[in-house]
Parts: structure tokens; C-alpha cells; sequence
């Protein structure tokens, strides 16, 4: 049995197993292409791009849970749909010569370098819309997509380092029991939508990802901010009382 | 063309909020528009060079605009900029 302490932020009892989420790794190679190709490069990113527009256009549709987390895809929205944004990948694959992913990559390189060394605390964090738009943009264009959330059940807790704002519709439509996050904060989007939800959820939990398998048994005590890996019986039991106990609560509350 | 300055009024300055405001009501537009801010100098259309200017509360910007509708453009960004952007 381990216990590591994060900070809660929703409080509550889950009891199941762990599920480590992991945005998979994207190799980019570094192509140059012949000049008999950039026409179809040039043709081939006008297309992804209108298919991730599309794609966003859907999310926002079907989310509703707040207004915010629509404005955040919006936003997403015309990063891809920046003017310069046009100009500099046309620019990189017809007179530079770069293949598709090459020039993206080095747009949101460019970018994510930018605001990393902006000293503005308001445009310091959209270093993560930056991320999570080169993500979409180049598992697509690779045709790399795959459901990371494919083998989540209703039994499962999920731990990832943080929640990715354009991450937040997906997490949150599964049936989970609560979530684990190794960095984050209280006033995160996530968090927020985790209260309202009355799902236990820890952020800030130091050490988490290198001390958790996956599949193992896993209780979040969002009450003292506490992650449990591997709970003995006697413990598993005293939290299963809490856990019961809690589920009758809000039988009663929402009856 | 016209040209107009002003100065950044919100207290939080012109962070993602605002940009993202400025960009899709200058996209309506068919004219060019610039926005300058001391020695740098982007495009009003562009999400990215509008969020680069990391403009702070009180910095001035010159707004530049040119094109068939340029008049029609500036007047709607200069009154977000005097609403605040409907905040403080």
C-alpha cells in the first residue's frame, strides 16, 4: 500500500481501478519535398485543416456544459484559421520545401515558444490551446488517431499529468469514479466541472505517475486529499463504508 | 486609410479574451487592418499577432485600417476598446 497526498478539489470517496491516460507521442519527420509535390502538400493542408475546423464546429455543438469550454474551442478555432498561420506553412512547404508535418511542427514550435516567454500571466497558459491544436492537427494529418480513452470503464479512476482544456468534453462524458491529475489547479476548468459533477478529484498530486501501474486498485480520499495505490483490506474496507455511506447521502439530496 | 490611436483602458490588458473579440469582429471586414504597438506591428486579423502584442493595461496602440470598409471597421474595434471589452 502508498499514499501520496495531492491537493482535492472535489471532495468525496472513489474507489476502483487505475486507467493512465497518455497523449501518445507523435514522431514528425523532417522531409523535404520535391518541387513537383508542394502543389499537392499546398492542397493536402487546405484539407486537413477544413477537417479539424469541422471537427471543432461538432465538439462545440454537442458540449454543453459551459460557455467556457466553448469560447476555449473557439478560440482553437481561429488559431487554425489565422491568416498568418496560411502564409507561413505556404510559405515553409513552397520555398523551404517542407513536407506537411515538418512546417506545421515548426509553426506551433515557433509559437508555443513565444508565448512560453511572453511575461504575461494571461497569455503564458495559452501555450496549452497552442499544444492541444498542433496535436489534433498533426495525429490527423498522420492518421494517428486513436481513442486514448477506448479502455476507460465505470470502474475506472483516471491519472494523467493534466487535463488539456479540448480534453475536458471527452473526459468528462465517460462513466468514471473520480480522477487523479499530477499537476493542475483548484480553479481549473476541469475541477470546476469535477465538483459539479460530484466526482472526487485530486490535483497536484507529486509523484503520481511514477508510482502507479495501470490497472491497479486505486481509492481517491478527496475529503483529506489523499491517493491510495494497492489499499489493504482493512482499509479498503473502512473506505468502502465511506464510499456506501456518501452514495446514501446523495440518494437522499436528490430524491 | 485611417488611422487612430488608443489607449488599452481594461485593467487586464489585452489577454485571450479580448484578442479573440478583436479578431472575429475585424474578420467581418474586407479591409486590411494593423494594429502597431511602438515598434511592432501585426495583423488585426490575426489571433496570433493580436495576442503576441501582449498589449498591458494603459500601453497605446495605433489601429490602421485600409480597404472598402475601413471606417465601418475601425469604429466597431474602437468601441469594443472603449467598452472594455465589457469588463473592469
Amino acid at each position: 500500500m502508498k499514499k501520496i497526498k495531492g491537493n482535492s478539489v472535489s471532495i468525496g470517496v472513489a474507489i476502483g481501478k487505475a486507467k493512465i491516460i497518455n497523449k501518445h507521442e507523435l514522431y514528425i519527420k523532417n522531409k523535404k519535398i520535391l518541387k513537383s509535390e508542394i502543389k499537392f502538400e499546398l492542397s493536402r493542408f487546405k484539407e486537413d485543416v477544413k477537417f479539424v475546423i469541422n471537427e471543432l464546429d461538432k465538439l462545440i455543438q454537442d458540449y454543453t456544459y459551459s460557455k467556457e469550454n466553448r469560447d476555449i474551442l473557439e478560440s482553437h478555432k481561429l488559431i487554425l484559421q489565422d491568416p498568418e498561420f496560411n502564409k507561413r506553412i505556404s510559405i515553409l512547404i513552397s520555398e523551404d520545401q517542407n513536407c506537411l508535418e515538418q512546417a506545421i511542427n515548426t509553426y506551433f514550435t515557433e509559437a508555443i515558444d513565444i508565448f512560453s516567454n511572453v511575461n504575461n500571466k494571461y497569455l503564458s497558459h495559452k501555450v496549452n490551446d497552442f499544444e492541444d491544436v498542433a496535436y489534433r492537427l498533426l495525429s490527423h494529418i498522420k492518421g494517428e488517431r486513436k481513442d486514448i480513452l477506448e479502455d476507460v470503464d465505470e470502474n475506472s479512476i483516471l491519472i494523467m499529468e493534466n487535463i488539456s482544456p479540448s480534453f475536458v468534453t471527452t473526459v468528462f462524458d465517460k462513466n468514471i469514479q473520480g480522477l487523479c491529475t499530477e499537476r493542475g489547479s483548484r480553479n481549473s476548468h476541469s475541477s470546476i466541472i469535477a465538483r459539479s459533477m460530484n466526482l472526487p478529484m485530486l490535483v497536484n498530486t507529486m509523484g503520481l505517475l511514477g508510482n502507479i501501474k495501470d490497472g491497479e486498485d486505486l481509492i481517491i480520499d478527496g475529503n483529506d486529499g489523499y491517493v491510495i495505490i494497492s489499499p489493504t483490506k482493512s482499509v479498503l474496507k473502512k473506505y468502502e463504508a465511506i464510499c456506501k455511506k456518501e452514495k446514501n447521502i446523495q440518494k437522499v439530496l436528490l430524491s | 486609410m485611417v488611422r487612430k490611436t488608443i489607449r488599452i483602458v481594461n485593467k487586464l490588458g489585452m489577454h485571450a479574451r479580448p484578442a479573440t473579440m478583436i479578431v472575429k469582429a475585424a474578420t467581418k471586414y474586407r479591409s486590411e487592418f494593423r494594429i502597431i504597438k511602438s515598434d511592432m506591428e501585426i495583423n488585426g486579423k490575426s489571433i496570433m499577432g493580436v495576442m503576441t502584442l501582449a498589449a498591458e493595461f494603459g500601453s497605446e496602440l495605433e489601429l490602421v485600417a485600409d480597404g472598402v470598409d475601413e471606417n465601418f471597421l475601425i469604429q466597431e474595434i474602437i468601441e469594443m476598446f472603449l467598452n472594455k471589452f465589457g469588463e473592469e
